[in-house]
């Protein structure tokens, strides 16, 4: 949960104040763009097969309460365990409390932004449990103690130099520049945490609830370490991440990897159906899932919003998205970025205090074109904004109460033909304050924010309907 | 903290139609193919191996399967392996090698392959007794024997085949891994690196 | 818009108390205000039989595609929607459905760009319209910038509440402009041009800026 106000202006100010950061973002999003338009390409039923999820997934959500029941039976039936946790802090001691029953001292975790969202590093070594992340990016975020910039790539923020810096620091290796070598020091650092681990931690992409079965996707192999080394696996989901038949998975295999990374399939899909069976060599005895709430019922329940839960984390929204090229992930103050995190932040938090969000967007609707389940962003961006206008009451919040009145008189001037004709003779002759070429410039508040970058285009003193009156009215298709 | 009212909680905030659609019992109604793959073996033999090139894995094509001893201790030699782990499979009885069993000082694991997938490049592993995960993942460098005829078209065919092999889903083996090339990151600038936690190397001996 | 018209041998009706769709109130979270001006978009346009057209693929988005929801609780309101809904054209769009009957004789001359509107684009799917318009002209070049299709910034208050962001938007889509190597940058929609024009001057960038209309029916130097 965040605890402070989310101030995108003032985030997002840091971001584009930093011209390192903005190359990286450049280079970033141009080129998943890139790929993933050719990985879409080589698919002549990319359309169908996009309907076909957002249609799975929409009735997953409207049913959602009987499709989890049947997940735990089937959890249970091929000797696993469920855990309800309602929310952020539940889920936490939850997995403290099944580290702590099996004495786990060394946890190794793979990626998952459930896991993220409820902060639950924190609670393992504030327990005294050590915790290492094991993906290469989130590994880097957590050695720097900060906070992925993306929910695919989380360190995409670090050149190689600062990498290479960091590994020197902490490992006392020379300064490698190679990405190859970084990646091997890696390796080897990591290799001897999986081996002492005694917990592994994931999180879940897609869960069936017809089998228990569930996916995870994945390009490094740390998933598969840590889903197989250790003794205990503890899987958490937010529980919009059911599938309803074991059948259906291609089709979301199929859209995830392409729309994430552009490849045709990631390196490693791991489809994982409860703790090993006898005779196994390998995988753990113990597996546990864990259902995250934390808000998302809420969502379901909201007829307008509800398909922000049909989202498959695949990050394409982010990729294409312009205020992200610009601004960046951390921007948006919490774990999700971009399109996604403008539409799940305000829902999953205080919505006073992520305000901010839903208007951080040009509606451009990049976004909804290459969403894999065709997520309407500007339709749900619309829908959180007029309920932060509806809940911004009196003149406590001043721009808010500001912005309110203005529309209001807006609207009666815009509903009046006679006072509109007023207002523009009125603007056509106060400009001539701020006139030049036909342009206006340094205009007061809060037009301000127009003119400091930029002119405004001038009122014409003789408003278009004057001059159609004149030259054309009544003329039949002739100009005068 | 940890409330034995949660799931009353969850279940009752979803309970907010009282008309539950008809849930998809049926299935999918959409069965998906993607026709520019033939049924035609050799085109998906073909198909597979240019894509599984194509992620940095190496493929072998044995014309005859007595051939494969021969191709694995020419593998095992031009790597300089001091130790291999290995499936045990009736096409490696008579491997020289005895099976290592402490994988993680391995340098070679070899492995079978229940399924490929020709459209993506991709081995689908299943565990069991005899079918350790491990083997494909730790050691730095992983064989797998593929025989061509278990080549499927795409996902969509895989998934169709694992639902007929599967009548039953409580017979679902404990994980089913799917093996694209091998393993990899673009975490440092998008700049591909392999061999970041799994093999470093994906070989396929296709028989 | 009139000469290209004109030029189509269309008559052609100016209703005098036209205001706006109200979007920009709507796209703001304040849908009561953008309801009232709605209405009276609605009591302007609702009974009219003719084509209504309109210079921004914005407006005509807001029309087609949002009223459903703004007035989804009145019927009344909502069968004018669905008359006024298949009446309301984009200027490119309804230009290039009667192409045959145009004869343009623009006299501009050399190399112009063309900057999708996100809203033409993506919500009223106009792409090729208004590209093919231009390549009809004699002597006008169309070359394609780089990331032509991506937002300019402007995202109505948008550009008032994050004016840094939307300026840094802005500040690539001009740099993708120049790039190009045209002398013109050609869109269908006011908003995008005004938020485009108001960098171009205050930079004193060497390019025009057209709305499409302009460029069909230009009457430069002769």
């Amino acid at each position: 949960m965040i605890t402070e106000r989310i101030d995108f202006k003032k985030n997002s100010a840091e971001a584009l104040g930093n011209p390192k950061l903005k190359k990286a973002l450049v280079n970033f999003t141009d080129r998943s763009r890139a790929s993933r338009q050719k990985a879409v390409s080589g698919v002549f039923e990319w359309e169908e097969l996009r309907s076909e999820a957002r249609g799975i997934k929409e009735e997953v959500i409207k049913n959602l309460d009987s499709y989890l029941l049947e997940l735990e039976k089937s959890v249970t039936r091929v000797g696993g365990r469920v855990h309800w946790a309602k929310d952020a802090e539940e889920a936490s001691a939850i997995v403290v409390n099944i580290a702590r029953e099996n004495n786990v001292r060394n946890v190794v975790k793979s990626k998952s932004m459930a896991t993220e969202e409820i902060e639950l590093n924190k609670h393992l070594i504030s327990n005294g449990i050590n915790t290492v992340e094991t993906d290469l990016g989130e590994y880097i975020v957590q050695l720097c103690d900060d906070h992925p910039f993306h929910i695919i790539t989380p360190a995409i923020h670090k050149t190689k130099e600062d990498i290479s810096k960091l590994f020197s620091e902490k490992f006392g290796v020379p300064e490698y520049e190679e990405p190859q070598e970084l990646t091997n020091i890696a390796r080897k650092e990591l290799r001897e945490k999986f081996l002492s681990a005694d917990m592994g931690i994931s999180g879940v992409n897609f869960a069936v609830a017809e089998t228990g079965t569930i996916a995870i996707v994945e390009n490094e192999g740390n998933a598969r370490l840590a889903t197989t080394f250790p003794d205990i696996h503890v899987a958490i989901m937010g529980i919009e991440k059911i599938v309803p038949r074991f059948e259906q998975l291609s089709i979301f295999l199929s859209l995830l990897a392409r729309s994430a990374t552009g490849q045709k399939s990631s390196t490693y899909v791991s489809l994982i159906t409860g703790p090993k069976r006898e005779g196994e060599s390998d995988g753990p005895r113990q597996f546990h899932l864990v259902f995250l709430d934390n808000g998302r019922s809420e969502i379901a329940k909201s007829e307008e919003t509800r398909e922000s839960l049909y989202c498959i984390r695949c990050g394409a929204c982010i990729n294409v998205c312009p205020v992200y090229r610009q601004v960046g992930g951390h921007s948006y103050g919490w774990v999700y970025s971009g399109p996604i995190g403008a539409i799940i932040t305000p829902q999953l938090n205080d919505p006073q205090k992520t305000a901010d969000l839903p208007f951080a967007s040009s509606l451009c609707g990049a976004c909804r074109d290459v969403c894999p389940v065709k997520i309407d962003f500007p339709h749900v961006l619309l829908s959180l904004r007029q309920k932060v206008v509806e809940e911004t009451k009196g003149r406590a919040n001043l721009p808010g109460f500001i912005e309110k009145t203005a529309f209001r008189i807006w609207s009666f001037v815009f509903s009046k033909p006679f006072y509109y004709n007023l207002a523009g003779k009125t603007m056509a002759f106060l400009q001539c304050l701020y006139q030049k070429d036909n342009e206006l410039q340094g205009l007061p508040y809060p037009f301000s924010k127009w003119t400091r970058e930029k002119n405004f285009p001038a009122f014409s003193r003789k408003p278009f309907r004057e001059i159609w009156k004149e030259k054309y009215h009544g003329r039949n298709g002739v100009l005068r | 903290m940890i409330s034995k009212g949660s799931k009353a909680f969850i279940l009752q905030n979803l309970n907010f139609t009282s008309i539950k659609e008809e849930k998809s019992r049926k299935g999918r109604e959409k069965t998906f193919s993607n026709s520019e793959f033939s049924i035609d073996q050799s085109k998906l033999e073909d198909d597979f191996i240019e894509n599984f090139k194509m992620v940095s894995g190496e493929v072998h094509l044995l014309a005859e399967k007595e051939d494969l001893i021969e191709k694995i201790n020419e593998l095992i030699h031009e790597i300089g392996a001091q130790s291999v782990s290995f499936w045990n499979m009736e096409s490696l009885k008579s491997l020289e090698f005895t099976s290592e069993s402490d994988l993680a000082n391995t340098d070679i694991g070899i492995t079978g392959a229940d399924f490929a997938i020709a459209d993506t490049g991709t081995l689908v592993l299943l565990s069991g007794p005899k079918q350790p995960r491990l083997t494909s993942l730790l050691p730095p460098v992983h064989i797998a024997i593929l025989k061509k005829e278990t080549i499927v078209p795409n996902i969509h065919a895989l998934f169709a085949r694992l639902g007929k092999s599967y009548e039953n889903y409580d017979k679902l083996c404990s994980c089913i891994s799917f093996i694209t090339g091998p393993s990899r990151t673009a975490d440092i600038e998008l700049n591909l690196t392999l061999g970041v936690h799994g093999p470093g190397r994906a070989i396929v001996v296709i028989i | 818009m009139l000469r290209v018209f004109s030029g189509m041998g269309l008559e052609i009706e100016f209703p005098q108390n036209q205001t706006c769709c109200g979007q920009p109130a709507f796209n703001s979270g304040h849908r009561k205000e953008a309801e009232k001006v709605a209405r009276h978009f609605l009591d302007v346009f609702g009974d009219a039989d003719e084509a209504i057209v309109c210079p921004s693929g914005s407006c005509v988005s807001m029309v087609r595609n949002y009223y459903t929801q703004l007035f989804r609780d009145d019927p009344e309101a909502l069968s004018r929607v669905e008359k006024v809904s298949s009446n309301i054209y984009e200027f490119s769009e309804f230009v290039f459905q009667r192409k045959e009957t145009i004869s343009l004789n623009s006299t501009y001359r050399g190399r112009v760009t063309f900057h999708d509107s996100c809203h033409a684009l993506r919500e009223l799917g106009i792409s090729s319209q208004p590209r093919e318009l231009i390549k009809s002209l004699n002597g006008v070049e169309l070359v394609e910038m780089k990331m032509a299709d991506a937002c300019c910034g402007f995202g109505g208050t948008f550009s008032i509440k994050y004016p840094e962001v939307s300026k840094s938007m802005l500040q690539e889509k001009t740099d993708s402009i120049m790039n190009s190597g045209a002398e013109a940058v050609v869109s269908t929609d006011m908003g995008c041009l005004m938020n485009i024009k108001g960098l171009v001057s205050r930079k004193k960038l060497p390019v025009k800026v057209f709305h499409l209309a302009e460029l069909l029916a230009f009457e430069g130097l002769k």
